[in-house]
C-alpha cells in the first residue's frame, strides 16, 4: 500500500473526523432536518426548543464522548504496541480494560460515586495502571516480551480482575437497584451520555494523550528492543513508567465513561501503520484522530442499524474490527509485526 | 528506524503541548462544574410533591427539584408500573407516551386503557421523549439514569418512583402521581377501591391456617421479605417460606434450599399462555417429594397480576387467595 505523507494523512483524518461527527449528529431516533441541526449548533433562530436540546444536549455530548473514547483507546493501543514491542498489545487483550472496569465497579459499589463523580474515573485509572504494571512485570524477559508470554500474562491478570468484578457484582446484586445500575454500566456503550460524562473523559484523555505524544522518539527507539534503546540513550524504565501511566489515564477514563469497548485499540493502529508507516510521531496523532472517527461512526451505526433497538457498541466494533484484523493478518501472513 | 532526537519538529511534537494546555484548562473548569453524584447512583425513595395547587414542586430523594407549572397535559411514562397508574388516573388525551411494554397482554395490566395515539417509548431513550415535548415524565430508579438526567436537564419535570416493596409504597406512589397530575380525587378513589378489595379478601381468609407457600419463577428467582410479592402472599392468607427464613428481597436461591423448606403450595408466575410453567416444574424430579407436589398444589398464575406494582395487582392477591384457600371462595 502506498504510504501517505504525514500532513496529508492527518489533514484527511481531521476531515474524516468532522464527517463522522456530522454523521453521528444527523442520525437518531427522531429525524431533524439538516437546516435545523445546523441552526441549533450555531445558535441561530429556527429550531424549536426541544430540537435544540436534542442536538446540543443529547447527540452532541454523545458524539464528542465517542470521539474521546475512540481516540483515546486507539492512541493507547498504538503506544502500548510500541512499548511492549508487540502487535497484540491492546487495552482489552492485555487486561488493562478489565482492570479499569474493576476500579469503576468498586467505586460504584462502595458508593464513592455519590461522594464525588471523579472517584469513578480515578479508581478506574488507578486499577488500569496497576494491571498494566503487573502484566508488564510478568511478561518481560530480559528486555524482550514474547507474544505468548504477554498474551498469557494478560489473560491471567485480566481474568483475575474480571473475577473480582464478578464478585463485587454478585455482592452488589443484593442491593438490587445498585446492582442493576452497575450491571448496565458494565455492558458498555455510549447510550444517553451527557456533558458531565464528556467533562470526565475529555481532560484526562487530552492530558494522557499529550504525555504519550511526548514519548514518540523513545517509542521509535524501543522498537529495536530495550537493550538497543538504552544503547542510544533512552531511559527505558522512565519511558515505560510514563507511557504506562499516561495510557492508564486515557484507558481508565474511557472505561469509566463507556465501559469496555474492544478492538478499537487493536485495529486502528494496525490499519494506520499500513497507511502512515510505523513512525510514532505520525502514528500516535493519527490514531487519536482516526480512532475517534471510527468509534463515532460505529456508535451511529449501533443506534441506527436495527432502530429503534440499539446494538451494543462493543458488538459493532468487534463485528467490524475482528474480520478486518483477520484480513490484515492473512494479507501479511508471516511478516506481521510492529516494525 | 530513525535514531532518536535527530528528527525535525513533527505532528506529535506540536500536538503534545496543545493537548496538554487544552486538557489542563478543561480539567480546571470541569473540576468545578461536575458535582458529586452527577455520575453516581440514584437514591431509591419516593419523591414528594409540594403545593396544594399548581405550580407544584417535585422534591426528589436524590436532591433534585423541579417545578410543575400547571396541570400536565402531555404526560409520558417510562415503565409499566407508571403506565398502569397514569392510565388509571387521567383522561386518555393527556397520555402522550407510555412504555413499549404497555401493549403486552402478558406483562401489562393496562392494555385496554392505553390510548392508541400515545407514543410507545423504548427505555429512557431521550430523543423520542424530547420530541414528544412532554410537560411531565413518570420514571423509576431502574430507568437509565443518564437518560433521565438529560430530561431533567432540559427542564422537563420528572417524577422518579423508587419504592415498590409494599402496599404502603403502592399507595404512596399513587398519591404522588395524583398530586403531580392534579388528579388527587381520582387517586384517593383508586386507593379506596384497592383497599376495599384487599379488605374483602382479608374477611374471607380470616382465622384460616396459612399454608406454606413458595413463589418460584421458572428462571430460578423467588421473592423474600420486603417485596410486594411477599406482601401479596401474606394478604392472600399464605406464609411465604422464603421470607419466613429471614431472606429479604428478590433472590436467586438454590433448588435444594427451596425444596428443603417444604412448601405446601408452589405458585409459578406464567409469562406466556402457550407455556405451562407448572407442568415444567412437575416434570423435574427434584420437586417430587415436596408436600406441594404430593398434594397436587402447584399452581401457575398470570405473572402480570402477581408482579404488578400498581393497584391493578390486587387481582394477583385475589387469584392467590383462591388457590391458597379454595374452600373460602366456594360460596
Amino acid at each position: 500500500m502506498r504510504r501517505l505523507r504525514a500532513p496529508t494523512a492527518l489533514g484527511l483524518g481531521l476531515v474524516v473526523l468532522v464527517g463522522a461527527l456530522a454523521y453521528g449528529l444527523s442520525r437518531g431516533a427522531v429525524r431533524i432536518p439538516a437546516g435545523d441541526l445546523l441552526a441549533s449548533l450555531v445558535g441561530l433562530e429556527g429550531p424549536t426548543a426541544w430540537q435544540r436540546t436534542l442536538v446540543l444536549d443529547v447527540r452532541l455530548p454523545r458524539v464528542v464522548a465517542g470521539a474521546f473514547v475512540g481516540g483515546g483507546l486507539a492512541l493507547s493501543g498504538a503506544a502500548l504496541q510500541g512499548l511492549f514491542r508487540n502487535p497484540l498489545a491492546d487495552p482489552g487483550v492485555i487486561g488493562v480494560s478489565s482492570g479499569a472496569s474493576l476500579g469503576a465497579v468498586l467505586a460504584m459499589y462502595l458508593g464513592l460515586g455519590a461522594l464525588s463523580s471523579w472517584s469513578i474515573p480515578a479508581l478506574s485509572i488507578a486499577c488500569a495502571a496497576l494491571t498494566a504494571f503487573v502484566v508488564y512485570a510478568a511478561a518481560s524477559r530480559r528486555g524482550r516480551i514474547p507474544v505468548g508470554t504477554l498474551l498469557l500474562a494478560g489473560i491471567a491478570v485480566g481474568s483475575f480482575a474480571s473475577a473480582l468484578t464478578s464478585f463485587v457484582l454478585s455482592v452488589a446484586l443484593d442491593e438490587y437497584e445498585q446492582g442493576r445500575q452497575t450491571f448496565r454500566w458494565l455492558m458498555g456503550g455510549l447510550e444517553a451520555r451527557n456533558w458531565h460524562e464528556v467533562a470526565l473523559v475529555g481532560p484526562p484523555t487530552l492530558l494522557g494523550a499529550a504525555i504519550v505524544l511526548t514519548s514518540f522518539r523513545e517509542l521509535d527507539a524501543l522498537i529495536l528492543g530495550e537493550t538497543e534503546a538504552s544503547a542510544v540513550g533512552v531511559d527505558v524504565h522512565r519511558v515505560r513508567r510514563r507511557v504506562v501511566l499516561a495510557t492508564s489515564l486515557v484507558i481508565g477514563s474511557a472505561v469509566a465513561v463507556s465501559g469496555v469497548i474492544g478492538f478499537v485499540g487493536l485495529v486502528i493502529p494496525h490499519m494506520l501503520r499500513l497507511v502512515v508507516g510505523p513512525v510514532h510521531a505520525v502514528l500516535l496523532p493519527a490514531s487519536l484522530i482516526y480512532g475517534g472517527a471510527f468509534l463515532v461512526t460505529a456508535d451511529a451505526l449501533a443506534r441506527t442499524l436495527l432502530a429503534p433497538e440499539e446494538i451494543r457498541l462493543g458488538v459493532v466494533t468487534a463485528l467490524i474490527g475482528a474480520p478486518f484484523f483477520l484480513y490484515l493478518l492473512l494479507r501479511r501472513r508471516g511478516e506481521y509485526s510492529v516494525e | 528506524v530513525p535514531p532518536p532526537s535527530k528528527r525535525p519538529a513533527t505532528p506529535a511534537a506540536w500536538a503534545a503541548p496543545v493537548l496538554l494546555l487544552a486538557g489542563a484548562l478543561w480539567l480546571g473548569a470541569a473540576l468545578s462544574t461536575v458535582r458529586a453524584g452527577d455520575l453516581g447512583l440514584v437514591r431509591a425513595g419516593t419523591p414528594a410533591i409540594r403545593g396544594e395547587t399548581f405550580p407544584k414542586e417535585i422534591l426528589d430523594p436524590s436532591g433534585g427539584r423541579a417545578v410543575i407549572p400547571a396541570a400536565p397535559r402531555r404526560v409520558v411514562s417510562l415503565n409499566i408500573g407508571a403506565d398502569e397508574i397514569l392510565t388509571a388516573l387521567v383522561e386518555p388525551e393527556r397520555v402522550a407516551g407510555v412504555s413499549r411494554f404497555a401493549d403486552s397482554p402478558e406483562m401489562s395490566t393496562c392494555v385496554d386503557r392505553v390510548p392508541a395515539h400515545a407514543a410507545r417509548i423504548r427505555g429512557a431513550d431521550p430523543e423520542p421523549i424530547l420530541a414528544l415535548q412532554p410537560d411531565l415524565v413518570f420514571a423509576a430508579v431502574y430507568n437509565l439514569e443518564s437518560g433521565v438526567r438529560i430530561l431533567t436537564g432540559a427542564g422537563i419535570p420528572v417524577v422518579r418512583f423508587g419504592n415498590f416493596r409494599s402496599y404502603e409504597d403502592v399507595i404512596a406512589n399513587v398519591r404522588v402521581a395524583g398530586a403531580a397530575l392534579g388528579a388527587e380525587a381520582r387517586a384517593e378513589a383508586l386507593i379506596h377501591q384497592m383497599n376495599d378489595r384487599l379488605g374483602h379478601i382479608a374477611d374471607r381468609i380470616r382465622d384460616r391456617k396459612p399454608p406454606r407457600v413458595l413463589y418460584y419463577s421458572p428462571v430460578g428467582y423467588t421473592s423474600g421479605g420486603a417485596t410486594l410479592v411477599d406482601e401479596k402472599i401474606g394478604r392472600a392468607g399464605g406464609l411465604n417460606v422464603v421470607s419466613a427464613e429471614g431472606i429479604l428481597g428478590p433472590k436467586h436461591l438454590s433448588v435444594e434450599l427451596l425444596v428443603s423448606l417444604g412448601p405446601e403450595v408452589i405458585v409459578v408466575p406464567r409469562w406466556t399462555p402457550e407455556h405451562d410453567p407448572a407442568a415444567a416444574l412437575l416434570a423435574e424430579p427434584v420437586w417430587r417429594d415436596t408436600p406441594a407436589v404430593q398434594g397436587g398444589r402447584v399452581h401457575a398464575l398470570d405473572a402480570k397480576w402477581l408482579t404488578s406494582v400498581s393497584p391493578d395487582g390486587v387481582r394477583g392477591v385475589e387469584e392467590l387467595a383462591r388457590v391458597l384457600h379454595p374452600e373460602a371462595f366456594t360460596s
